[in-house]
C-alpha cells in the first residue's frame, strides 16, 4: 500500500520533473549570464580554470558559505559525538602487513597530490575541495590501516579555523584595498595559464584545501572515534 | 551604515575563531562569542536606524568582489531586512545569554558557533540578492539548525531533529533544483535581474512550474499545513532556547525571502497559494492547539498559526487587487506581527525552558512562584493572543480592516482563528494559574523578561502606526490616564499607597474628562463611571486584604477604559477600549477564585468582540452616527459584544461564576458599572444601527424578548442560589435585562425606564454588593448557610441591605418603584403585552430572592463561629451609607434624576420626546397614570416607624435560645445547616420548576466546545509521528502546488 | 536526454527509499542519493554538445570561447552542492549514531514519540 502510494507520488513529481527540464533541449547553447564569465573571465580573473574563476572569485561569497557549511557540519558533529556512548566492542587491531605498507607508501604522496591539485586549481580541473578531499582520503586510509593512528585534534582544529579566517581575512583585504569584499584586484593577476597569477584565487583556494582537508580528516577521525573502545 | 558584509564577514571570522579557541582554552569562546553577537545587533540596529530616520535614503547594495550584478553575487539591504537582522540579532542574543547563563553544553564552543552561524544564517537569507546564495545561506541555517535541535542529545531531540533533517532535505532539494531551472530559463541568479526581466515581459513556458518549486521548498520551512508535523515535534522535544530562536528568529528570515521571492517571480496565482495556505495553517493549528496537553507543543502549534497569518498577509500583499491604502495597513500588519511573535514566543519558549516537565499540568502554580515569571508569561500570553494594548492588538486590527477589502470571509476566518487562540491561551492560563501551591520555578528568568519589556516598549510604536494607517484618534486624555494606571502597579510594595493614588488618579481623572460632562448619551454614562468609580474604589480599603498588586491598575485601567469607551466618536476607538475594559477585567476575575469562570468569561469576550470587530469592518465609515443601510447581520455582530456583557440569555453562562467568584473589592465595579457598558452600546447600537434597519421592528422585538428572557431566568436561578455572591450575580444580570428590554422597547418612556433604572441598579446593587463584600470579608464566606442572624452583629449592613432589597424589589417607597413604574407603562404603551406580562412575572419571582438575601444573611440565629463577628470595616460602611441615600431621596424626589435623563433623551433627536410630566407636587405623571412619590414616602416612612415602635416596645417578650437549643419528637440536627432557614429555602418550589431550571445554555455550549474539541483531537492525529510519512506529505503537498497552481 | 532520464530517475530512487524504507540508515542512503540525482541532473543542464571543458589552457581556446566551451557556471553551482550534500549527511549520521547509541535500534517505527 505504502510503496503503491509512493510510487504514485514519484511517477507524478517525475512527470513534473522532466517536463521542466525537457523545455531545455539536452546539450543545446543557451547562455545567460555565464558567457560574461566565458567570454572576459581570462581578461578579469586570469585564470585558465573558468569553474574556479566562478568558484572562488565572481560567486566567491557562495564558496565561502560553503566552507562554512563544511565547517557547520564538522563541528555538529564533534560536537554531538562528543559525549557518544556508540562504541561497540572492538579488539584493537591493525590491518595486514599489505594494507599498512600500502598505506605507509601511499600517505606522503597523497598529501602531495593534493596538495598539488589545489595549488593549482586555477589552471587545471580540481582545486581546494577536490584537494582537500584527496589529503582527507590520505588520513582517511592511515585510519583504517592503523588502530593507534590518530591525527593531532588541535593541529586539526587549528588550521581550519586559521585556514577559514585566512579566507574571510583576503575578504576583508578585498574591502580594505579593492573596494569591495573579496575584490580580486589587491594582487597583481600576472599572465594567464602561469602558477602565480589570477590574484587572490590560489591562495583562497589554497586556504580552501587545507580547510577542507583538515575538517574531512577531522570528521572521518571523529566518528571513527566515537565508535573506538577507549584506550 | 554598517556595510552588512561586515556582520557576516567578521560573524564568519569569529565562529572560525571559536573553533580555534575551543581547542586550546574552551572557557575562553565566550568572550568571542557574546561580543560578535552584540556587534551583530548594534551593526543591524544602526542600519535600521538609518533607515527610519531617513539617513539611508535607497537600499544598501554591496556588490562582493565589485562586480555588478547579475555578475557578481549581491547583498541587497533594505528597510525591511534591516529590521529584520535586527530583530534576529537581538532574539538571538537574548538567547544566547539564556543559555549561557543556564550553561551551554559542552564543549561549548562547538555549540556557540552552531548558535552564531544560525543567526547568521538567517539574516543572509534576508540579506542576499542572489537566489543560489541564498541556497546556501539556506543550508547553513539548516544544518546549524539540525545540530541545534540534537544538541540535547534527548531521545526526543534526536527523534525531531532527524524528522527535521529528511523534510529539510527534501524542501531544500526542491530550492536547488527550482534555482538551478530558473538559472536555465532565465540566464541569471540574481533577484533583481530576474524579477526585472519578469517584470518586463519575459516569459517560458515552464516559469511558473519553477517558480512553484521554490516556493513549495519555502513553504516547507514556513510550516504550512500539512508539512509542519517535523516542526510541531521540533517545538516539542528541542532545547527551549533553540525553539526560541528558530520561531523568533529563523523562520522570520525565511518568511521574508518568501515574499521576496513571490513578488520577484510575480505569478498571478500566488497570492491564491498563499491565502489558502496561510489561512488554512493559521485556523487548522489554532484550533488544533485546543485539546493540547504539552505546553511546548501547545505553543509551536500556535507559533505554527501565527506563521500562517503571516503568510495569509503575505498573500494579501501579493494580490494584485488590493488597493494601496490597504496595502500600507497589511504591511503595518506584518511588521507589528513578527515582531509581536517573535518577542512573545522567545519569551514564553524561554520561560518554558524553567519550568519542570512539558504538560501543563506541570506549570500548575508557576504563576504565584514568583512576580517576575508572572508578568512576563501574561504579558506574553496577552501579546501572542492579540491583546490590547500589544502589537498584536493592532496588527490584528489593520490586517482585519485590510481583509475586508478583500472578502469578508477572510475576515471571519482572521477572527474565527483569532478566537480559537484565545480559547486555547487562556485555557492554558487558566490551568496555569489554578491552585494556591507555589510552584518550583528556575530563576534563569532575565531574557524572558527582557523579551516581554520590549513588548511593553513596542506599544507605543504599534499604537502610532496602527493609529496613523486607520487614522484612528483615542481621547488623549484617557490614555494618558491609562498609562498613568500602570505606572501605580510600581507602588506594588504597599497596597495603602496604590489605593491612595487610585483614588487620587480618580479625582484627577474626573478633573481632566470634566469637560466631557455634557448633558448628552456619553457625559451621562461618564458621569456614572466617574462618580460610581470613585465611591466604590473608596470600599476597597485595602486594609489587611490580600490583594494582588496589580489590582489596583487593573481596576483603574477598567475605570479609564470605560471612560474611553463612552467618549469613542468612531467605532474604532469603541472596540479599542471594549478591548481594553474586557482583558483588564478578565485579569481582576482571574485574581479571585473562580479562574475557570474567568477563562469562560475571556472566551465570550472575546467571541462577541470579534464579532463586533467583523461588523465594523464591513462598515464604508468608522464613525458610530454615520452606519447607512445596515443589513440584520450588521446589527446582530455590532450587538453581540456588548450583549455578552450584559450576560443576555444564551450568552449569560459566564455571569454567575464571574461575579460570585471575582475579588470581592471588584464585584461591585463589575455589576455596578462594567455591566452597564454593555447597555451603553446596545444604546448605540439601537440608536445608529437598528434604526436604519427595514426589519427594525422585529429585530427590537426579539432583543425585547432576549431581555425579558434573562430577567426570568436569571430571576429564577436566583431564588434557587445558596451562595451570596452568586444569589446577587444573577439578579444582577436579571435587573439589565430589564434594562435591556427598556431600550429594545425604542420609546421616549422606555429609554427613560432604561436610563432611570441604569443608574438605580447601580445605587443599589453597588450597596449590595459592597455590603457583600464586607459580609463575606468578616465572615470568611459566601455561602449563605453559614451566615444568618447577623443582625445584630453588623446592624448598619443590615439596615442598608434592607433598603437596598426594597429598591431592588422596586416597592414604594424607594427608588426601585419609579424604574419598575416606567418600564411597565411604557411596555403597555408600546403594546408587548406578553413581554409584559413574563416581566410582571419576573419581578414577582424577585420578591422570593429579595427576601432570601435578608433572611438568609441577617435573619434567623447567629452560627455560633458567627458570635465574634464585628460590623464591616469602616471604609466599607461610608461607602453603604454613601449608596443608600439617593435610594431613599430618590424615592422620594425622583425626578432628581428624571430632570437630567430628559435632557439626555432631548438630545437624541430619533426617539423623540419623553411623554412625561411632573405635577408641582413632585409626582410622576404619564398617560397611564401617576403617583406622588413624596407622599409615598412619608406614608411608609411613617408606617415603619409605627411598626418599629411596637416591636421595640414587645420586644422584652422575646427569647433568645442558643442555636442548637431545639428538640422536637426526638430528632437531633446534625449541623448548623439543617436549622438553617435559608438553607434548601423555596425546595418546594424548586421541584415544581424543575425543567425550566434545567441548565439548557451552559449544557449546549459545552457540547460545542467539547464537539470541536474532539474534531481537533481527531483531526490532529494526521501528525502521526512518522518520518516517511512527513517526507510523504511533503512531496504530496508539493505536487498538488505545482498541480493547481501553475496556471 | 538519457542523462535528463537517469538523473531524474536517481533523484525518484532515493526519494523512494526515504518514503518507504523504515531503516533509517536507508533513508539517509535515499537522501545521499537524491542528492547524487539533483548534482548530476545540474551538470547535464549546463552540458552543450560538441564543447570542450571550460578550462582555457590552449590558446585557441582564448578567442571566440563561448563557441568553444560548455557552460561553467552549473559546475560551479554543483561543486557548492556536492560539499553541502556532504555536510548534510555527515550531520544526518552524526544523528543517527546517537539515535542508534540511545535506542540500540535503527527501525523508524521506534522513533514516534512525538506525535499529535
Amino acid at each position: 500500500m505504502r510503496k503503491w502510494f509512493a510510487l504514485a507520488l514519484l511517477i507524478v513529481l517525475g512527470f513534473f520533473l522532466a517536463e521542466i527540464a525537457s523545455s531545455f533541449p539536452f546539450g543545446q547553447e543557451k547562455w545567460g549570464v555565464s558567457k560574461h564569465y566565458v567570454d572576459r573571465g581570462i581578461e578579469e580573473n586570469r585564470g585558465a580554470n573558468l569553474v574556479t574563476s566562478i568558484v572562488v572569485n565572481y560567486r566567491g561569497f557562495d564558496t565561502l558559505g560553503e566552507v562554512t557549511v563544511l565547517f557547520l557540519a564538522a563541528t555538529a558533529l564533534a560536537f554531538l559525538l562528543s559525549t557518544c556512548r556508540c562504541r561497540r566492542k572492538y579488539r584493537r587491531w591493525d590491518a595486514s602487513l599489505i594494507l599498512k605498507t600500502a598505506s605507509e607508501t601511499l600517505y606522503p604522496l597523497l598529501i602531495l597530490f593534493g596538495a598539488y591539485i589545489f595549488i593549482h586549481g586555477h589552471l587545471t580541473p580540481g582545486g581546494g575541495f577536490q584537494g582537500g578531499t584527496v589529503i582527507a582520503s590520505a588520513v582517511m586510509l592511515m585510519l583504517l590501516s592503523y588502530f593507534s593512528f590518530h591525527p593531532n585534534h588541535r593541529a586539526l582544529s587549528t588550521t581550519e579555523g586559521l585556514a577559514g579566517l585566512a579566507f574571510v581575512l583576503i575578504g576583508f583585504a578585498g574591502l580594505v584595498w579593492g573596494g569591495s569584499f573579496l575584490a580580486n584586484n589587491i594582487l597583481p593577476l600576472g599572465q594567464w595559464n602561469r602558477l602565480f597569477s589570477a590574484g587572490v584565487i590560489p591562495l583562497i583556494y589554497v586556504a580552501v584545501g587545507f580547510k577542507v582537508g583538515a575538517e574531512l580528516s577531522g570528521l572521518i577521525t571523529d566518528m571513527l572515534k566515537a565508535t573506538k573502545e577507549e584506550e | 551604515m554598517v556595510n552588512p558584509i561586515l556582520i557576516i564577514g567578521i560573524t564568519l571570522g569569529s565562529a572560525f575563531l571559536i573553533g580555534i579557541v575551543q581547542a586550546f582554552r574552551p572557557r575562553w569562546t565566550g568572550w568571542i562569542f557574546y561580543p560578535t553577537l552584540v556587534f551583530d545587533f548594534l551593526a543591524s540596529a544602526v542600519n535600521l536606524y538609518g533607515f527610519l530616520s531617513g539617513s539611508i535614503g535607497k537600499p544598501i547594495m554591496v556588490k562582493i568582489g565589485g562586480f555588478p550584478p547579475p555578475v557578481g553575487i549581491n547583498l541587497l539591504v533594505g528597510k525591511a531586512e534591516a529590521a529584520l537582522g535586527t530583530l534576529i540579532f537581538a532574539v538571538a542574543l537574548l538567547g544566547a545569554y539564556h543559555w549561557g547563563r543556564r550553561g551551554f553544553p559542552q564543549p561549548q564552543g562547538k555549540i556557540m558557533v552552531l548558535f552564531l552561524l544560525l543567526a547568521l544564517g538567517a539574516a543572509g537569507i534576508s540579506f542576499t540578492g542572489d537566489f543560489f546564495n541564498l541556497f546556501v545561506f539556506v543550508e547553513i541555517t539548516s544544518i546549524a539548525s539540525y545540530g541545534l535541535v540534537a544538541s540535547s542529545r534527548r531521545e526526543e531531540a534526536l527523534e525531531a531533529a532527524f524528522k527535521y533533517m529528511v523534510v529539510g532535505s527534501i524542501s531544500s532539494t526542491f530550492i536547488l533544483l527550482g534555482v538551478v531551472f530558473l538559472y536555465k530559463a532565465t540566464g541569471s541568479l540574481n533577484m533583481l535581474d530576474i524579477g526585472g526581466k519578469i517584470a518586463g515581459g519575459f516569459s517560458s513556458q515552464v516559469l511558473g512550474l519553477i517558480s512553484l518549486l521554490i516556493l513549495a521548498g519555502l513553504l516547507v520551512e514556513l510550516e504550512v499545513f500539512p508539512i509542519n508535523g517535523w516542526a510541531l515535534d521540533i517545538y516539542q522535544g528541542a532545547d527551549p532556547v533553540v525553539v526560541a530562536l528558530l520561531a523568533g528568529a529563523a523562520v522570520k528570515a525565511f518568511y521574508l525571502v518568501y515574499l521576496k521571492t513571490a513578488s520577484y517571480l510575480a505569478l498571478p496565482s500566488f497570492f491564491k497559494l498563499s491565502l489558502i495556505f496561510g489561512g488554512g495553517t493559521y485556523l487548522v493549528s489554532q484550533f488544533f492547539a485546543w485539546r493540547q496537553e504539552n505546553a511546548r507543543r501547545l505553543l509551536g502549534y500556535s507559533s505554527v498559526g501565527q506563521l500562517g497569518l503571516l503568510i495569509l498577509a503575505g498573500g494579501l500583499l501579493l494580490s494584485p487587487s488590493l488597493p494601496a491604502s490597504s496595502r500600507a495597513m497589511v504591511l503595518a500588519a506584518v511588521v507589528l506581527l513578527i515582531l509581536n511573535h517573535s518577542f512573545s514566543k522567545s519569551s514564553l519558549f524561554l520561560l518554558a525552558d524553567n519550568v519542570k516537565g512539558e504538560k501543563l499540568e506541570d506549570w500548575k502554580g508557576v504563576l504565584s512562584s514568583s512576580p517576575v515569571f508572572r508578568f512576563s508569561f501574561t504579558t506574553s500570553v496577552f501579546s501572542v493572543a492579540g491583546l490590547p494594548p500589544f502589537p498584536g492588538f493592532w496588527a490584528k486590527l489593520l490586517l482585519v480592516m485590510a481583509a475586508a477589502r478583500f472578502s469578508p470571509w477572510l475576515v471571519a476566518l482572521i477572527l474565527a482563528g483569532a478566537l480559537a487562540e484565545v480559547v486555547y491561551y487562556f485555557r492554558f492560563f487558566y490551568l496555569v494559574s489554578l491552585g494556591d501551591k507555589k510552584a518550583e520555578v528556575g530563576n534563569n528568568l532575565l531574557a524572558p523578561l527582557v523579551a516581554s519589556l520590549f513588548l511593553v516598549g513596542a506599544v507605543p510604536l504599534a499604537y502610532k502606526m496602527a493609529a496613523d494607517k486607520l487614522s484612528l484618534t483615542l481621547p488623549g486624555g484617557v490614555l494618558v490616564l491609562l498609562g498613568l494606571s500602570l505606572l501605580v502597579y510600581l507602588l506594588g510594595f504597599s497596597r495603602l499607597l496604590q489605593w491612595l493614588a487610585s483614588l487620587g488618579l480618580v479625582a484627577y481623572g474626573a478633573y481632566l474628562l470634566l469637560p466631557f460632562l455634557k448633558a448628552d448619551l456619553s457625559g451621562f454614562f461618564l458621569g456614572l463611571i466617574l462618580a460610581g468609580a470613585a465611591v466604590l474604589l473608596l470600599a476597597t480599603y485595602p486594609g489587611a486584604k490580600n490583594l494582588s498588586s496589580s489590582f489596583y491598575p487593573a481596576y483603574l485601567v477598567v475605570v479609564f477604559s470605560m471612560a474611553g469607551l463612552v467618549l469613542s466618536t468612531t467605532w474604532f476607538s469603541l472596540f479599542v477600549f471594549w478591548e481594553i475594559m474586557s482583558w483588564a477585567s478578565f485579569l481582576l476575575i482571574n485574581m479571585g477564585r473562580g479562574k475557570k469562570a474567568a477563562w469562560i468569561y475571556a472566551v465570550l469576550s472575546a467571541a462577541g468582540a470579534y464579532a463586533m470587530l467583523g461588523g465594523i469592518s464591513l462598515l464604508p465609515s468608522p464613525y458610530i452616527s454615520s452606519v447607512k443601510s445596515p443589513g440584520p447581520w450588521l446589527a446582530l455582530l455590532l450587538s453581540l459584544g456588548f450583549l455578552v456583557k450584559m450576560a443576555t440569555v444564551p450568552l449569560h453562562i459566564w455571569a454567575r461564576d464571574a461575579y460570585g467568584e471575582s475579588p470581592d473589592d471588584f464585584t461591585p465595579l463589575l455589576s455596578g458599572i462594567m455591566s452597564k457598558m454593555g447597555v451603553f452600546g446596545s444604546a448605540l447600537v439601537f440608536l445608529y444601527v437598528v434604526i436604519n434597519l427595514s426589519s427594525r421592528s422585529s429585530f427590537n422585538y426579539l432583543l425585547g424578548w432576549a431581555g425579558v428572557l434573562t430577567a426570568f431566568f436569571m430571576t429564577l436561578l436566583a431564588v434557587f442560589q445558596e451562595d451570596l455572591k452568586k444569589l446577587l450575580a444573577y439578579s444582577s444580570v436579571a435587573q439589565v435585562g430589564y434594562i435591556l428590554l427598556g431600550l429594545a422597547l425604542f420609546t421616549p418612556l422606555g429609554w427613560t425606564a432604561a436610563l432611570y433604572h441604569t443608574v438605580n441598579h447601580f445605587f443599589f446593587k453597588g450597596l449590595l454588593f459592597v455590603a457583600a463584600a464586607g459580609i463575606v470579608y468578616r465572615v470568611g464566606t459566601s455561602y449563605l448557610p453559614h451566615m444568618g442572624g447577623l443582625i445584630r452583629r453588623m446592624p448598619l449592613t443590615f439596615f442598608a441591605s434592607l433598603l437596598a432589597v426594597i429598591a431592588l424589589a422596586g416597592v414604594p417607597p424607594l427608588s426601585g418603584f419609579a424604574g419598575k413604574w416606567l418600564l411597565y407603562t411604557a411596555l403597555i404603551e408600546k403594546g408587548w403585552i406578553f413581554i409584559a406580562v413574563v416581566a410582571f412575572l419576573a419581578s414577582t419571582l424577585a420578591f422570593l430572592y429579595s427576601f432570601k438575601i435578608l433572611h438568609a444573611v441577617f435573619l434567623g440565629q447567629l452560627q455560633e463561629e458567627n458570635c465574634e463577628v464585628r460590623e464591616v470595616p469602616i471604609p466599607v460602611a461610608v461607602v453603604e451609607i454613601i449608596l443608600l441615600i439617593p435610594l431613599v431621596v430618590l424615592g422620594a424626589f425622583p425626578r432628581l434624576i428624571l430632570d437630567p435623563i430628559t435632557r439626555v433623551l432631548g438630545k437624541v433627536t430619533a426617539l423623540g420626546i419623553p411623554d412625561l410630566k411632573y405635577t408641582k407636587t413632585l409626582g410622576v405623571v404619564s398617560r397611564l397614570g401617576h403617583w406622588n412619590a413624596l407622599f409615598l414616602m412619608v406614608f411608609f416612612a411613617g408606617a415603619f416607624i409605627l411598626a418599629l415602635i411596637f416591636f421595640a416596645l414587645t420586644s422584652a417578650r422575646v427569647k433568645l435560645v442558643g442555636q442548637m437549643d431545639v428538640g422536637y419528637s426526638g430528632e437531633v440536627p446534625r449541623s448548623p445547616e439543617d436549622l438553617h432557614f435559608g438553607y434548601g429555602m423555596y425546595d418546594h418550589f424548586r421541584r415544581a420548576v424543575k425543567w425550566l431550571i434545567y441548565p439548557l445554555a451552559t449544557r449546549v455550549w459545552r457540547g460545542i466546545y467539547e464537539a470541536l474539541g474532539a474534531v481537533a483531537e481527531m483531526g490532529r492525529r494526521i501528525y502521526t509521528g512518522d518520518t516517511n510519512t512527513y517526507a510523504a506529505y511533503v512531496i504530496g503537498i508539493s505536487l498538488l502546488i505545482l498541480l493547481i497552481f501553475k496556471g | 536526454m538519457a542523462f535528463f532520464v537517469s538523473s531524474i530517475l536517481l533523484i525518484l530512487i532515493g526519494l523512494y527509499a526515504v518514503l518507504v524504507k523504515r531503516n533509517i540508515m536507508k533513508i539517509v542512503i535515499g537522501l545521499s542519493l537524491m542528492d547524487t540525482g539533483v548534482n548530476l541532473l545540474i551538470i547535464s543542464l549546463g552540458f552543450i554538445r560538441g564543447r570542450t571543458a571550460p578550462i582555457i589552457n590552449t590558446r585557441d581556446l582564448l578567442v571566440n570561447t563561448s563557441s568553444k566551451v560548455v557552460d561553467p557556471l552549473p559546475q560551479a553551482l554543483v561543486l557548492t552542492a556536492i560539499v553541502i550534500g556532504v555536510a548534510v549527511t555527515a550531520v544526518a549520521l552524526s544523528i543517527v549514531m546517537l539515535m542508534y547509541s540511545k535506542k540500540k535500534t535503527l527501525e523508524i517505527d521506534e522513533y514516534k514519540e512525538l506525535k499529535w
